[in-house]
């Protein structure tokens, strides 16, 4: 497979309106948008930092995986995206490899982008 | 300040041997080297992601901040590192917003000696954020 670059950084916030002013400003960053994703049960708020993102994640549900992260280990770094050049392949490739895969076919993410998630060895960060 | 990119993502790991399965034969990342960090206790491998690098971190000591980090929540995602254009400016601005510094002064980073400072994860939502004033080639 070939993965390009990291797309974004996701972190799990209880709040996006609380969070925003750290990234904005304090560290300077600009926020893009704000997109709700129904599949996940999250809004995003995207924050362009070069030519990858930081991605703030709240729930909209209490059953939601975000939601569960934070319960379990509070807020934070929820996981890391990379950007594929083709994702169909990579997740064949995976398969292949006998890597556990949480999501064993693309869904719509944010942004109209089609994203899979898989945990790394023993720890259940996403990385999708 | 400005932040210029992610220039490494820290992950706690174990044992660099199998984490280098992963992220080469696994996902194709290009091995870069392995770098000893004393200061930090830790042995850093790197694997290129773009611009990016995935900087792979394992404790030399049982009192590292790695081992320790392990311990309490097992191996994975340990930092983000982000590249900054002047990182004593970058410092000023935080200690004058009143954000809590791990690091008040940059110290040299692991690889290629560039000057790093982390700020306290109490000040960012629960993230250890690193700033970085490094370049370091990626090939």
């Amino acid at each position: 497979m070939k993965i390009l670059n990291i797309d974004h950084l996701g972190v799990a916030v209880d709040s996006i309106d609380q969070a925003v002013s750290f990234w904005t400003d304090i560290l300077g960053l600009s926020l893009e948008g704000t997109e709700t994703v129904e599949n996940q049960k999250v809004t995003t708020a995207f924050f362009p930092v070069g030519t990858n993102e930081l991605e703030l994640l709240e729930s909209t549900a209490p059953d939601g995986p975000v939601a569960k992260y934070i319960a379990k280990n509070g807020p934070g770094i929820q996981h890391v995206a990379f950007r594929v050049e083709d994702l169909d392949a990579a997740l064949a490739e995976l398969k292949a490899k006998g890597v556990p895969l949480i999501d064993t076919v693309p869904r719509p993410g944010a942004g109209g982008a089609r994203v899979a998630f898989f945990a790394s060895e023993s720890r259940q960060r996403s990385v999708g | 300040m400005e932040i210029l990119k992610i220039d490494h993502l820290g992950i706690a790991v174990n044992s660099i041997t199998k984490a280098k399965r992963f992220w080469s034969d696994v996902l194709g990342l290009a091995f870069q080297g392995i770098i000893p960090a004393e200061q930090q206790k830790v042995t850093a491998a790197y694997f290129t992601v773009g611009e990016s690098d995935i900087e792979v971190l394992q404790s030399t000591s049982n009192e590292g901040p790695v081992a320790k980090f392990i311990n309490e929540h097992g191996e994975g995602i340990h930092h983000v590192a982000f590249q900054v254009d002047d990182i004593e400016a970058a410092l000023n601005e935080l200690k004058e917003n009143g954000i809590q510094l791990i690091n008040e002064k940059p110290i040299i980073g692991a690889a290629g000696g560039g000057k790093i400072a982390f700020l306290h994860p109490k000040a960012t939502g629960g993230i250890l954020i690193e700033l970085c004033e490094c370049e370091r080639k990626r090939s």
